[in-house]
């Protein structure tokens, strides 16, 4: 978690993030990159709608405006802290994120989230959890800052499958690099029952397999994945929770849903999220 | 717990019962009434095959054996401070224990099996079966010999707070003879699922409606019913299965199956069994 990107549109949520990245850069000996995205409010250079005279002006204002506030932020919370560097791009937000963080080589994305809810997290997404899905790297969705030091307990929902190698090693680090204790999770829903001697049983496995320490392992009952790792976080008094997420893209997602973007939006704890390869 | 009644056909798994109930009545300091039950054969009465009936001399031959018998059983099983009342009858086994029973005042029948398999319990039902569902006492299954105290009761429970009052009064009072910790659980299938918030929220009102003591709250997953109550048991080293039943009679039985006599047939521990009877209205 050497070279992290911190999305940024100046909110609270933001800032939260932004500090929670330097915490993680402290530790790491890493450094920062800021990045704030303009989107702007009309499509240009279509032929219809040729880029206007006026949008450039308030393009150069809202660069502008971003590197001031980036400053104030960096002298704010880093002074003493990690390298970080700030940027300013325009285009539609989470693709351009995406893009840069690829260009940029970041090994994490860490991002402010408020939190959606009601339909417009089904219609719309926020921003947050369209990156969650599109990334290529890891990535951090905060609410509100904590330190570091106060990760002690990381919760890792698992559906026991196959091909979780990458997944797990990743987990593996991100618990030694919090020292944390892991909580391996199973959620038990009616539509994918197992019985508690199988499931034990896969545990036990999944845990050698990947000489996993300092771990509990449980099993939750709940009518949906989802709602039982929110109850689970919540009775075990999760500091983070780390899942994979499997990156579906485009309408498929607002059909089938996807679990780490729902979960993003109801817990308030740090999370993890990684696409599965 | 104080007049214990064992069902005997001095078969081993009999025996086995005779000697647990022995040390039940030692330490609740009551009497064991060991009854024998002699089928007498009905042959219908037909064109081709008059009715026989047996002699007299043939059914004082065979009290007799059964009296030696009862004997040899009690020189070589017993307890002091444990009295032995020994009967034989004769009649129709299941009817005619549940008609002593009634008659003595018994408080426990105690019996053992050698659990059925295969079709014949469909059919057939054991004894033992009938007993279980048919009893107005709580009737406990022994199987094997069971050495050692009795120290873990699992309370399977399906948690409706519902004419349970009857029954938790009479666990409890097991739980108090034995000294053993109460083991709640909730057995969680594809059919019957609930979620665990749920599920916690309403076995710890259970326990706390009926002020158990000394008792673990457990949820178990498991495909059907009765096989998660029994590998719950195994998996947690439980002594004694102790469950209510709803006395289900008749064909009914044969249809839609009843759970604590398959229990009862599959099982390896102790099973305590007790029918519900309806909370009395205030």
């Amino acid at each position: 978690m050497k070279k992290i990107l911190v999305p940024s549109d100046f909110s609270d949520p933001a800032v939260q993030a932004f500090r929670f990245a330097i915490e993680i850069a402290n530790q790491s000996k890493g450094e920062i990159i800021l990045l704030n995205v303009v989107e702007l409010p009309v499509m240009h250079d279509t032929v219809l709608m040729p880029t206007l005279n006026f949008e450039m002006e308030f393009l150069k204002d809202l660069k502008t405006n971003a590197e001031k506030n980036f400053n104030k932020m960096k002298t704010k919370w880093a002074n003493d802290g990690p390298k970080v560097s700030s940027f300013v791009e325009h285009g539609p937000i989470s693709t351009t994120i995406a893009h840069f963080a690829e260009k940029k080589k970041v090994d994490l994305i860490v991002m402010g989230t408020k939190g959606a809810s009601g339909l417009r997290e089904f219609f719309v997404g926020s921003n947050t959890e369209k990156i969650v899905r599109k990334s290529t790297v890891p990535v951090i969705a905060v609410k509100k800052f904590v330190k570091a030091s106060s990760i002690k307990n990381i919760v890792f929902p698992n559906t026991l499958g196959k091909d979780q190698e990458d997944l797990t090693m990743r987990v593996k680090a991100l618990q030694e690099f919090f020292k944390a204790k892991l909580h391996i999770l199973y959620v038990n829903t009616p539509a994918n029952f197992q019985d508690d001697i199988s499931t034990k049983r896969h545990l036990k496995e999944f845990v050698d397999r990947f000489m996993i320490k300092n771990f509990t392992l449980n099993v939750f009952n709940d009518l949906e994945q989802e709602s039982g790792m929110i109850h689970f976080a919540h009775e075990v008094g999760a500091d983070m929770i780390a899942m994979a997420t499997h990156g579906r893209r485009g309408l498929n997602h607002l059909m089938m849903g996807s679990i780490a973007e729902d979960i993003v939006n109801h817990i308030n704890c740090p999370i993890w999220t990684c696409t599965e390869k | 717990m104080k007049k214990i009644l064992v069902p005997c056909d001095f078969s081993a798994p009999a025996i086995n019962a005779y000697r647990f109930a022995l040390d039940v009545a030692a330490l609740s300091n009551g009497t064991v009434y060991l009854l024998n039950v002699i089928e007498l054969p009905v042959i219908p009465n037909t064109v081709f095959t008059p009715v026989r009936s047996l002699g007299t001399a043939l059914r004082r031959e065979m009290s007799i054996k059964a009296y030696e018998n009862f004997d040899k059983i009690s020189i070589r099983y017993k307890r002091d401070n444990v009295k032995v009342v020994s009967n034989v009858e004769f009649g129709i086994p299941s009817k005619t224990i549940l008609n002593y029973a009634k008659k003595h005042s018994i408080d426990l029948v105690m019996m053992g099996s050698h659990g059925a398999s295969g079709l014949k319990e469909y059919f057939v039902g054991s004894n033992t079966e009938k007993i279980v569902r048919l009893s107005t006492v709580p009737v406990m299954v022994v199987k094997d010999f069971y050495m050692g105290p009795v120290k873990n009761i699992v309370f399977p429970n399906a948690l409706d707070v519902e004419n349970q009052k009857d029954l938790i009064r009479k666990i409890k009072a097991l739980q108090a003879l034995f000294k053993a910790h109460l083991h709640l659980v909730w057995i969680n299938t594809p059919e019957n699922f609930t979620s665990d918030t749920f599920t916690l929220k309403r076995l710890n009102a259970f326990a706390k409606r009926f002020t158990l003591r000394d008792f673990t709250i457990n949820i178990f997953n498991h495909l059907s019913e009765e096989a998660g109550i029994i590998r719950f048991t195994n998996a947690i080293h439980a002594d004694l299965i102790a469950m209510g039943t709803h006395g289900r009679k008749g064909l009914s039985h044969i249809m839609a199956g009843s759970m604590t006599e398959d229990v009862t047939n599959h099982g390896k521990s102790l099973i305590w069994t007790c029918v519900m009877k309806k909370d009395k209205k205030q």
